[in-house]
């Protein structure tokens, strides 16, 4: 199975070029990323690509074995570090970086860290390249602390951050909660500690930003050149990537340093969960295009009015700025309601779907549709006006849209970050995929 | 020619008027203020001309001994009794001034100041001068001129943590450093309704761009002939300042000075953020309760631990030290202004601390 699918993207590969290279798959509606309490990082050098088709120099967190002291590779952002409330977390960090690289560290805001080994730094204990003075105590340093609070959080270098969260150096936190809230039901999600938020599906948005000139100032190992004061990003990414690389799968091989994705899909009336997430040094406007969602907590803590009065200070709005060094936990939803007709294509006797909008039951499509070969249609028009369905269309049209899904555009609202060095789409373009309630998610 | 009996009919009407203007002074926060250029030096050694904010402490802006100017200018207090500010301001530099207080109604504004574009020759004051439409608004409120003293009173000044800026050609003259905060707490120890503190701290945000002001005191900056920097669009600040130093200036380390924090004390900070860009302070390893904005207080505080400080805003928190001291939290520009003209590190970064009880 795995083989003929890869065999098939690889035509593609051939034949048309990057774009559709991530259709076709099938994105996962949870987070992946690394779970437990005890995570060995190792600061390491690599490259990403862009959509543009460049490629830079990165530092990123990789995964340490602390058993064999084998690393993977580096990764952009770094691992997404899923733990429990109340439960220890242990981080320990090495560094891999050529030592004219300077020191690394993480800092890990919202949290009472302590920090051991390696070597005092401005914001916490930082620890100095391998090769500098192996085997005297200062190759590693170990963070722990004991996350009291469930929610979305952000970790970034604490060394030099200008320069190494342009890197690369920074990732997602995510803290689970200890036991389901009061009044829950132990086979749904919870972000916290609270029945208000409930969700079904949960996806990432951790935004960030690129100057290219800064990356190959390091490459070329011109220290002296790098100034932040002429900051000027032209790459943007969600996740690590920018689109349309960010549809593709999780953990594809031709993206080995930039594991995860944002491809988000629900069905009607399920609670999409983002964990948004600034984590470079600007503010993006993300706009969920299809319906309002409510910030229900910021730098995770519930936006509440008071001890177990859940998200009752939570607001609704359709666009939201990424905060740098901040988090915010949004609920999304849709079900269709008074959009105009019956998405199903029902008939008036037939039963209704879960979440369906009652009203619109039965009612026609209000458009004439005009003639199949008369206008041209999208990529990710299935052919049909209907949740699920598929049409016929003219050849070389359509076709990204393999379950007959609604796509809703999410994307920054500075438009100019919609590219990729230049390059139109790119950048930070995402889609939600309304599925039909038989199409299976993950 | 007068009657015994309306001399004495004055003096009772003279003691009235005594007595409301004295009755008046009790209400109000009464404040002497220069304006004059100065040279600032950066934390990597170079001087940038600025323009400042000093105050005359024996309030008759004769003497010389106190006049040094600052950017940010001194912290000024309007106690919880006091309904009105009055500020008394001597116009040291070569063009008009203003002043405006962000959120608070200048009482006696007799702005707009409207000239003529571009020789700004000729100045209306109030409505646009009828006919003409190529004059343009200098200041929003009316100006004080060189060498002049102008004065501005504020009735009713609402309680909180506020901005008063330069209200002159606010592109050239904020740039300059024509800023300052001013506060007035609901009661003693209360910055508003049930938010009271132990210690207090003024965090400033600022930047500078010292080739504007390099041309801004040249005189070659805006529509002048032999213009070398004809508008701040192209503005890019060198200097990311908190409180006029940046990383490692003595003030940020720490920012509270001898206001150290004891274990369960609570810390005011008022935030304000007197440059262009905007910033996110954030705070490591602990959590701050947001009470206000822009002197607003929130119904419920928000619990962050950091916030967006846009320019021009004002936000107010409350910092508990969960930790037996002494321990240092950083309080840093999330956005990673982290460095002087590119050097780092350094720019927006300072630490929060708490003490001992024999350290403090």
């Amino acid at each position: 199975m795995d083989r003929i699918g890869k065999e098939i993207n690889m035509w593609v590969v051939v034949l048309m070029g990057a774009v559709p290279l991530f259709f076709g798959t099938s994105a996962q509606g949870a987070i992946v990323g690394e779970t437990g309490s005890t995570f060995h990082l190792m600061a390491k050098r690599d490259v990403i690509v862009t959509s543009d088709g460049d490629s830079f120099i990165m530092w990123g967190y990789a995964i340490r074995d602390a058993v064999t002291g084998k690393t993977g590779r580096a990764q952009y952002p770094g691992p997404t570090l899923i733990v429990t409330e109340d439960v220890p977390v242990t981080i320990t960090l090495r560094n891999d970086l050529a030592p004219e690289s300077g020191y690394v560290s993480i800092v890990f805001p919202g949290q009472e860290v302590t920090a051991t080994g390696g070597l005092p730094g401005l914001l916490t204990r930082e620890v100095q390249s391998a090769e500098i003075l192996p085997g005297q105590g200062y190759e590693q340093v170990a963070y722990t602390f004991t996350p009291r609070e469930p929610g979305t959080y952000i970790y970034r270098s604490g060394t030099r951050a200008d320069l190494q969260v342009e890197m690369g150096l920074f990732g997602a936190l995510i803290v689970r909660p200890a036991a389901t809230p009061p009044g829950g039901d132990p086979a749904k999600k919870y972000a916290y500690n609270h029945v208000d938020s409930q969700y079904d599906q949960e996806y990432l948005y951790m935004m960030s930003e690129m100057d290219p000139r800064i990356h190959r100032q390091v490459e070329e190992k011109r220290w002296g050149s790098i100034d932040f004061t002429t900051y000027f990003p032209t790459n943007w990414f969600i996740n690590g990537r920018n689109y349309p690389d960010l549809l593709a799968e999780n953990n594809v091989p031709w993206l080995p340093t930039q594991p995860y994705n944002c491809q988000p899909r629900m069905h009607p009336g399920e609670k999409v969960l983002i964990r948004f997430i600034g984590a470079g040094r600007d503010i993006h406007p993300m706009h969920f295009h299809g319906n309002d969602f409510e910030t229900i907590a910021v730098d995770g803590r519930l936006l509440s009015s008071g001890p177990g009065a859940g998200p009752d200070l939570a607001w609704r709005a359709t666009t939201i700025k990424s905060m740098p060094g901040q988090t915010a936990d949004l609920i999304w939803g849709w079900t269709g309601k008074e959009l105009g007709w019956d998405i199903y294509g029902h008939s008036p006797d037939d039963p209704l779907e879960p979440y369906e909008y009652a009203p619109n039951h039965g009612k026609p499509f209000p458009v004439v549709l005009p003639p199949r070969d008369a206008v041209t249609y999208g990529a990710f028009y299935s052919g049909s006006p209907f949740l699920g369905g598929e049409g016929e269309l003219p050849p070389g049209h359509g076709g990204l849209n393999a379950n007959g899904g609604y796509f809703y555009m999410w994307h920054s609202h500075t438009e100019k970050e919609l590219t990729s060095n230049d390059i139109w789409p790119g950048g930070l373009i995402s889609f939600m995929i309304v599925e039909h309630p038989d199409v299976p998610i993950d | 020619m007068f009657s015994q009996k309306m001399i004495r009919f004055q003096g009772f009407f003279l003691f009235l008027c005594l007595l409301s203007i004295m009755g008046g002074k009790a209400f109000a926060a009464e404040y002497w203020v220069w304006v004059d250029a100065a040279d600032m030096t950066m934390a990597d050694g170079r001087k940038v001309p600025v323009w400042g904010f000093g105050l005359d402490r024996d309030n008759d802006f004769l003497t010389t001994d106190d006049h040094a100017v600052s950017v940010p200018g001194p912290t000024l207090r309007v106690g919880p009794g006091d309904n009105s500010l009055i500020i008394h301001l001597k116009n040291n530099l070569r063009e008009p001034v203003s002043l405006n207080i962000l959120g608070q109604r200048l009482t006696n504004n007799r702005g707009p100041v409207w000239t003529n574009f571009p020789d700004d020759t000729k100045t209306w004051s109030g409505s646009r001068p009828v006919g003409n439409y190529t004059a343009r608004v200098r200041s929003f409120t009316h100006e004080t001129l060189p060498g002049e003293v102008g004065e501005y009173r504020w009735e009713s000044f609402r309680s909180g943590t506020f901005l008063l800026q330069s209200g002159t050609n606010p592109a050239k003259q904020v740039e300059m450093g024509m800023y300052l905060p001013i506060v007035k707490d609901t009661s003693e120890g209360s910055a508003y309704a049930d938010v009271s503190y132990d210690a207090e701290v003024v965090v400033i945000f600022h930047e500078i761009d010292p080739a504007i002001h390099q041309a801004i005191a040249a005189g070659t900056y805006g529509a002048v002939p032999g213009a070398t920097i004809t508008s701040s669009v192209n503005r890019e600040p060198k200097y990311f300042l908190m409180n006029g130093v940046s990383y490692p200036s003595d003030g940020l380390l720490p920012i509270n000075g001898k206001m150290s924090l004891l274990q369960g004390e609570r810390l005011l900070i008022r935030f304000l953020n007197a440059g262009l860009e905007t910033h996110v302070p954030q705070i490591l390893g602990l959590y701050m309760s947001l009470w206000a904005e822009d002197g607003n207080r929130y119904r419920y505080a928000k619990e962050a631990y950091g916030f967006e400080l846009s320019a021009g805003k004002t936000v107010d928190s409350i910092l508990v030290s969960p930790m037996n001291p002494p321990w240092e939290y950083p309080l840093y520009d999330a956005r990673l202004n982290l460095n002087n003209a590119g050097a780092s590190p350094g720019g927006m970064l300072s630490y929060v601390k708490s003490s001992l009880p024999d350290h403090r």
